[in-house]
């Protein structure tokens, strides 16, 4: 704006602004008249809406009814509550201290040649508790057919998975060493048959010393 | 009209009516006399009554504007009726010298030639009576800037009426 102001031309902006204030907006009488009319008519719209009475529909019979009903509702099931936790008491937490019972499984995938699918992976297992020294052993199949190959050795016959059977005291080597012998010869009647990495076809020392030490830590 | 409300805005429709038309008019609207009553029934409805109903009432109408011209359909109307829009000022008297009605007619048709954002802020100054503040708040721009935008504004008219001089 120095610009302007310091130029000696004819017009400087201050003559600009004295001659935008000669300026006058176009009058607007017509428009002036129609906003007031339409303000007034929105005021008379206004009272006419206040002076009337509002409608008020009736309520309905039903409502006190219901809200009776949920009145009692739960008016009975805070007295239940309140009488249940007075009379009876919470009993105390029992407290059972369980010992985890490790479990040793030797799985010996086995087959039987009485058995209508000879390819059938069977999976016995033994399982010792430290508690009870007891060990069980039994059959597990996938077609949940439970007789096993060592409960049979023994003459046990239809021995279910669960719960466990136990045999109590007995020889544990014999079972090793009958398992070791049964491992040995299904290796070597079904050749085809692929035994597990974890129990390996081995001679009858190294397998039934595997087996021990897997006992072992019972 | 017999509440106070009804009465300030009496007062605003005697005092700003004009101006309100004319800085409508500024977006080449040729709704400007819609959106300005609008405004006033929207001022009318307001609740509460605003601080400053002035600045309030140029805020709608130019948001109001704005939205208007936003319209495509709108926009191809405006320009099959611009020919016949109407004038934005009273034809200026004669001074002494006879000469004021040239210089004044011509700075009309400058000022409507002008970019919009020096010319709103010229004619909300001039015709609206508002402050560099109130015209900032308008804007949302701050009042240093609206003020440079405004001589700027100035100095481009003072130029062109000297060209044409």
């Amino acid at each position: 704006m120095t610009r302007q102001n310091d130029q000696k031309g004819p017009i400087d902006t201050e003559s600009i602004e004295n001659l935008l204030a000669r300026l006058t907006p176009a009058p607007q009488d017509e428009l002036a008249a129609t906003i007031s009319t339409t303000l007034e008519n929105i005021s008379v719209q206004t009272v006419s809406k206040q002076q009337r009475q509002p409608y008020r529909s009736p309520t309905p019979l039903y409502r006190p009814f219901i809200a009776g009903m949920l009145g009692l509702v739960v008016g009975a099931t805070a007295m239940f509550l309140l009488m249940t936790l007075t009379q009876f008491p919470p009993r105390p937490v029992k407290t059972e201290i369980r010992e985890i019972v490790r479990e040793v499984v030797v799985e010996v995938p086995v087959s039987v040649a009485h058995d209508s699918q000879p390819d059938l992976l069977k999976k016995e297992r033994i399982v010792g508790d430290p508690l009870t020294s007891e060990t069980a052993i039994f059959t597990e199949t996938p077609s949940g057919d439970s007789t096993g190959l060592l409960p049979m050795i023994f003459g046990l016959k239809n021995v279910t998975s669960r719960p466990p059977v136990s045999f109590g005291s007995f020889d544990l080597d014999k079972i090793i060493d009958e398992a070791a012998i049964r491992q040995n010869s299904l290796a070597v009647a079904h050749p085809r048959y692929t035994l597990r990495e974890s129990v390996p076809v081995l001679p009858h020392a190294e397998y039934r010393e595997m087996i021990r030490q897997v006992l072992g830590t019972l | 009209m017999k509440n106070d409300k009804e009465l300030k805005i009496k007062e605003l429709i005697d005092s700003r009516l004009a101006a309100l038309v004319l800085f409508a008019r500024q977006w080449r609207n040729v709704a400007a006399e819609d959106i300005v009553q609008e405004a006033f029934v929207k001022l009318y409805r307001h609740e509460p009554w605003p601080d400053d109903p002035v600045a309030w009432l140029f805020a709608v109408v130019r948001n109001a504007s704005n939205n208007y011209i936003r319209s495509d359909k709108r926009r191809k109307r405006h320009e099959e009726r611009a020919q016949s829009a109407r004038p934005w000022f009273l034809k200026p008297e004669n001074d002494e010298q006879g000469k004021a009605d040239d210089l004044a007619g011509t700075l009309a048709r400058e000022l409507e030639l002008l970019d919009q954002e020096y010319r709103e802020i010229i004619v909300a100054k001039t015709w609206g009576g508002l402050t560099f503040e109130q015209i900032a708040e308008l804007l949302d721009s701050s009042r240093s800037t609206v003020h440079r935008k405004y001589q700027e504004g100035l100095a481009l008219l003072q130029e062109r009426l000297e060209g044409e001089i």
